[in-house]
C-alpha cells in the first residue's frame, strides 16, 4: 500500500488498526454479528486506535469488514478531515465514494444529520447489494425510546439511542416497508459498544 | 518453476501451519462475513458469496466449513454432527480439520457447544440463546427442483411468486394422499423468503421455529449464504385440509428409552430383525449417563465395566 | 446387547494408511519422480494444470503422482491449494500472435505465412500400440527441427484484415472503458454472464464435459457450421504492469493451445455478412479441449446473435453450471456420504403409503382417492 506523497503521512495518521488482526477481526465480528441477529442488544466492541475525527469503534468496524472490494461513504464531519480517508485507506484498501447510494458501507459521526434514503436499498432480486451504515451515537440512553419488534427478538426490545435524528422512527418505518431491500444500521457509542438495526425489524416510537 | 514446491518442502509435510487460523485468508474471511450480516439481516435469503474451493470435496460440507470458519474465534467450542451422530467419518473428518487449522476445542456435548457444524439434523437438546448452529447444504434454493434456472428462481423469490412450490405439494397429496417431501421440507421465514432448510427430517422442522439461536447455512458449490435469526418464526409450507406434520415414531429409544426424538432404524440380522434408536448419539448418550435405560439397552454403569 | 458404531477416526486413519500404500504399489519398482511424470506423462500434467487453473508443471507433476493418476482428483488437490495463494498481481493479457510456435495448423487455407506446423501431435499416427516403449530406453529420434521462428501472423487476424470475420474488439461501457472481465473465483457468478465469464469457466471446465457439448453442436443440437481457423501450440510471455517501473515486466512463460474457430456468418441490413469466432484457450498442450472450448463458446454466443436457444450447448446456466468436474464430481460422490436419516424419513412414509394402499385396495370412496382422481383430470 502506498501513499500519494503530497499527503501528511505523519505516523500518528496512520497508525493504530488491528495489532493482533486474526483475534480482533474475529471478535469484533463476532459482536457485529450478535448485533444483528440480537437487534436492540448492546454487544461490546474492542476500540482501536484511529486519528481523532474518526469514532473509534467505526475504526474497529473499518478493520473488521473493509477491505479492497468495498466501497466506503464517509458524511461531510468525517470527509472533512483528510485524515479519515488516508487512515481508511491505509488500514483497509478500501475504495472511498463521494456518493451515498454507491456506498456498500457508510459511515456517519453526525448521527443527527442522517437520511437513511440516501442510501441504497439494494435490489429486489439482490436485497444483499444494499448500504450497510455506521451511525455514532453519544449515548445508548437518554434519547426517545425505541420500541423493536422482529427477527431476533423474543417479544420487544426497547432502546433509546441519543443523538439519532428527530423524525428517525419515521424513516425507519419507510426503510422497513422496502424489505426485502432497505439499509441496515449499527449504532455504536464510544466506551459501549454496538446495537445492531437490520431492516427486517420494526421500529416504533414508544410514547 | 519450482519455487512453490521449494517453499511447500521447508514446510514439514504434515504440517498446516503455513495456513492461516481456520485455514482461510483474512480477506475471505471477510468477505464471507459480510455475507453472513447481509444474510441475518435479510431471515431466508440467499445471499450470493464468492465460495472457495476447500480441501474437502463440494458436496461434503464445504459451505459449512467456510461459515464456521467465519465465524469460529479461539474461545469457541465446536461441535460437528453427520446425521445426528458425531462419530460419524465426515463428521470426524471435519472435526479433525477444524482441531488442525484452528486449534479450537471441540466437544460432542450440545450444551458445552457455543458452535455446531451439523449436516440434516437438529440436535434434540434445545439450543440455548449464543449458540450458532451451521447447516451444511446441497441445494439452498427451494425451487430448484421445481424450475432449474437461476435467473427464473431468483425472480419469484424477488416477486414472493410462490405458488410453484404449492402446485408441487398439492400434487404430491393428489398422487398419495400426503405431502410426499419428507426431509428438506420448505419452510417459509419471517413471513417472506420460502427457504430450503438443508436435507433434515421435517421432524426437526419445528426446531427451527422461534429457536433461540442463530442459524447459519452454507452452500459452497452453490455459492450461498442464507441465515435464521433467533426467534423468527419459520412455518413450514401447508394446507389448511393437509396440515404439515412431523414423523412419529410408534417405539421409543431402543438404548435410551427416549420418545418423541428421531430415531435411525438398524437392521440388526439377516432376517429382518430392526431396532430403533436414537439418532442424536449425544442426547441418547447424556440419557443413558442419566440412568435412562430402553428395552433393548443396559445400564449406563454395567456398560462401562 | 447392541453397541452402537464408533471408531470413525480410527478407521479413516486406517484407511489413508492404506491408500498411501497402494500409492506407492510394489516397492520393487522404483518410485515415479515429478521429473519423470511431467516429462513423461507431460499431457496429464498439462490437463491437471488446465483444469487446476494453476501454471505449475511441478505442482501438477505432484497432484498426478498423489492421486495415483486419477486427474480430476489431482485436478482438485491443485485447486484447493491454488485458492490459499495470495494475488500478488494481474498480468497483462498475453499475446498470443507473439507465440513461439510449436504447432500451428489451419483447416480454413492450404497454407498461409507461417505454414502449417504439424509440430508434436498424434494426428496421422497408426494407432497401434508400439512395443518399442516396453523397455526400459527408447532409441532417440533424429528430430530434424529447425530453430524456432519469428512470431507467425494468427489466422482470424488474415481474416479480420479483410472484414470477412467480426472484429474482436473489448467491450467497453458507456465511457469507453473496458470493464474488468471478473473472476469467478473470487465473486459468484449472477446470470446472465459475460463472454469473458463464460470463457473462463470453460477454461477450467471438464474437458470430457465441453467435448461432448462440442460434439453435440456438430450433430445438430445447436449447430454452428465450424471451420478451424487455426490452433496454434506454443509458449507465451506472462508479463505484469509495475507502476513504478512505469510499463509491463515479463515474469515467465506458458505454453498455451489456442484454438479459433471460424463459424457461419451473420449479417443485417446495416452490416454485411461476416463470419463469426469461437473461442477456445488453454494451459499446455491441450487440442481437443481448446477446440471443444471454442465450439462451446460459438454455440453459448446465440443470444448475441439472436439464435434460437434449442439446445444444451447453447444453455449458459446449464453449461456454466455443470462444467466444473471438482464440483461435479463432489456432489455427485457425496451420495455415498450416510443419508440414513433422510432415508428414515423416506421409508416412513413409504410404509405408510404402502399401508394406506393395501387397506384401501379395491375400495374407492377413499377421501384421498377421490381427490386424486380429481386433480388428475
Amino acid at each position: 500500500m502506498s501513499l500519494s506523497p503530497h499527503h501528511d503521512t505523519n505516523a500518528s495518521t496512520l497508525s493504530g488498526g488491528f495489532f493482533d488482526p486474526v483475534r480482533q477481526a474475529q471478535q469484533a465480528f463476532h459482536a457485529l454479528m450478535n448485533a444483528l441477529a440480537r437487534p436492540g442488544t448492546v454487544q461490546p466492541i474492542e476500540a482501536v486506535e484511529a486519528p481523532a475525527a474518526l469514532p473509534r469503534l467505526f475504526g474497529t468496524i473499518a478493520c473488521t469488514l473493509l477491505d479492497p472490494d468495498t466501497r466506503l461513504f464517509l458524511d461531510p464531519m468525517l470527509a472533512g478531515d483528510p485524515h479519515v480517508a488516508e487512515w481508511m485507506t491505509f488500514q483497509t484498501g478500501t475504495a472511498i465514494v463521494g456518493h451515498e447510494s454507491e456506498a456498500m458501507f457508510g459511515m456517519i459521526s453526525d448521527s443527527r444529520e442522517v437520511e437513511l434514503a440516501a442510501f441504497c436499498a439494494g435490489d429486489q432480486a439482490y436485497p444483499d447489494r444494499s448500504t450497510t451504515l455506521c451511525l455514532s451515537v453519544s449515548s445508548f440512553s437518554g434519547g426517545k425510546a425505541l420500541r423493536c419488534t422482529g427477527p431476533g427478538i423474543e417479544t420487544s426490545h426497547t432502546i433509546a439511542p441519543a443523538g439519532l435524528p428527530a423524525d428517525f422512527a419515521e424513516q425507519w418505518a419507510a426503510n422497513h416497508v422496502l424489505f426485502p431491500r432497505g439499509v441496515d444500521l449499527f449504532l455504536s457509542c464510544e466506551g459501549e459498544g454496538v446495537i445492531g438495526l437490520p431492516r427486517s425489524i420494526q421500529i416504533a416510537s414508544e410514547t | 518453476m519450482s519455487t512453490i514446491l521449494d517453499l511447500m518442502a521447508e514446510q514439514p509435510s504434515s504440517d498446516l501451519a503455513h495456513y492461516n487460523f481456520a485455514y482461510l485468508d483474512e480477506q475471505t474471511k471477510r468477505m464471507i462475513r459480510r455475507a453472513i450480516l447481509k444474510a441475518i439481516a435479510v431471515p431466508g435469503y440467499q445471499v450470493p458469496f464468492g465460495s472457495r474451493e476447500m480441501p474437502m470435496p463440494y458436496g461434503w460440507g464445504t459451505g459449512g466449513v467456510q461459515v464456521t470458519a467465519s465465524i469460529l474465534g479461539a474461545e469457541d467450542v465446536l461441535k460437528v454432527i453427520d446425521q445426528g451422530a458425531d462419530d460419524t467419518t465426515n463428521a470426524v473428518s471435519i472435526r479433525k480439520f477444524f482441531e488442525h487449522v484452528a486449534g479450537v476445542k471441540t466437544t460432542t456435548s450440545t450444551e458445552e457447544a457455543t458452535v455446531i457444524q451439523t449436516r440434516h439434523r437438529i440436535p434434540e437438546r434445545p439450543l440455548e440463546p449464543g449458540q450458532t448452529i451451521v447447516f451444511q447444504v446441497p441445494i439452498p434454493e427451494p425451487l430448484r427442483f421445481l424450475e432449474p434456472r437461476e435467473t427464473e428462481t431468483r425472480a419469484m423469490h424477488a416477486l414472493e411468486e410462490y405458488g410453484l412450490m404449492h402446485v408441487k405439494l398439492y400434487e404430491d397429496i393428489a398422487r398419495h394422499g400426503h405431502i410426499a417431501t419428507t426431509y428438506a421440507y420448505p419452510v417459509k421465514v419471517a413471513g417472506r423468503y420460502v427457504m430450503d432448510p438443508s436435507p433434515t427430517p421435517k421432524f426437526d422442522n419445528p426446531k427451527m421455529h422461534r429457536n433461540a439461536a442463530l442459524q447459519l447455512y452454507g452452500a459452497g458449490r452453490e455459492a450461498r449464504i442464507y441465515a435464521i435469526p433467533p426467534y423468527t418464526e419459520v412455518v413450514s409450507l401447508d394446507f389448511e385440509d393437509h396440515p404439515f406434520e412431523v414423523n412419529r415414531f410408534d417405539r421409543p429409544c431402543a438404548l435410551c428409552g427416549a420418545e418423541n426424538v428421531y430415531l435411525d432404524e438398524v437392521v440388526t440380522d439377516d432376517a429382518g430383525g430392526r431396532m430403533f434408536v436414537c439418532s442424536d448419539t449425544d442426547n441418547c448418550e447424556s440419557r443413558r449417563a442419566d440412568g435412562h435405560v430402553g428395552e433393548m439397552g443396559v445400564p449406563a454403569a454395567e456398560a462401562a465395566e | 446387547m447392541y453397541v452402537a458404531v464408533k471408531g470413525g477416526e480410527t478407521a479413516i486413519d486406517n484407511a489413508h494408511r492404506l491408500l498411501a500404500e497402494k500409492r506407492r504399489g510394489d516397492r520393487r519398482l522404483p518410485a515415479l519422480t515429478l521429473g519423470q511424470i511431467a516429462e513423461q506423462l507431460a499431457l496429464s500434467v498439462a490437463r491437471v494444470m488446465a483444469e487446476g487453473a494453476l501454471y505449475d508443471t511441478q505442482l501438477a507433476a505432484l497432484a498426478v503422482k498423489q492421486a495415483r493418476g486419477d486427474l480430476i482428483e489431482a485436478i482438485f488437490l491443485l485447486r484447493a491449494y491454488r485458492t490459499t495463494l495470495p494475488r500478488l498481481y494481474d498480468s497483462v493479457p498475453v499475446d498470443t500472435g507473439a507465440m513461439l510456435i510449436e504447432r500451428r495448423i489451419s483447416a480454413c487455407f492450404k497454407d498461409l505465412p507461417g505454414g502449417q506446423l504439424l509440430g508434436p501431435t498424434f494426428d496421422y499416427t497408426h494407432r497401434l500400440l508400439d512395443p518399442n516403449l516396453v523397455g526400459e530406453e527408447e532409441q532417440t529420434t533424429d528430430l530434424q527441427t529447425g530453430p524456432v521462428g519469428d512470431a507467425v501472423v494468427r489466422v482470424s487476424d488474415l481474416l479480420a484484415n479483410d472484414d470477412l470475420i467480426e472484429g474482436e474488439e473489448p467491450v467497453t461501457n458507456g465511457h469507453g472503458v473496458e470493464p474488468e472481465p471478473g473472476d469467478m473465483t473470487r465473486e459468484p457468478l449472477s446470470y446472465p454472464l459475460t463472454r469473458e465469464q463464460r470463457l473462463q469457466a470453460l477454461a477450467r471446465g471438464d474437458e470430457g464435459f465441453l467435448l461432448a457439448l462440442g460434439y453435440s453442436t456438430q450433430r445438430g443440437y445447436g449447430r454452428n457450421h465450424p471451420f478451424a481457423g487455426e490452433i496454434r501450440i506454443g509458449a507465451v510471455e506472462v508479463e505484469i504492469d509495475l507502476p513504478e517501473l512505469g510499463h509491463a515486466v515479463p515474469i515467465g512463460r506458458v505454453q498455451l493451445t489456442e484454438c479459433q474457430m471460424v463459424n457461419q456468418f451473420r449479417g443485417s441490413s446495416e452490416m454485411p455478412p461476416q463470419f463469426t469466432r469461437g473461442y477456445g484457450l488453454v494451459f499446455g498442450q491441450s487440442e481437443r479441449k481448446a477446440m471443444s472450448m471454442a465450439l462451446v463458446d460459438r454455440a453459448l454466443r446465440a443470444r448475441e446473435f439472436e439464435e434460437d436457444i434449442i439446445a444444451p450447448a447453447q444453455d449458459e446456466e446449464f453449461v456454466v453450471s455443470h462444467c466444473d468436474n471438482v464440483q461435479a464430481t463432489g456432489f455427485v460422490e457425496h451420495l455415498k456420504l450416510p443419508h440414513y436419516v433422510d432415508f428414515q424419513s423416506e421409508l416412513q412414509l413409504i410404509r405408510t403409503l404402502r399401508k394406506e394402499w393395501a387397506d384401501g385396495a379395491g375400495t374407492d370412496d377413499d377421501e384421498d382417492t377421490g381427490f386424486s382422481q380429481e386433480a388428475a383430470e
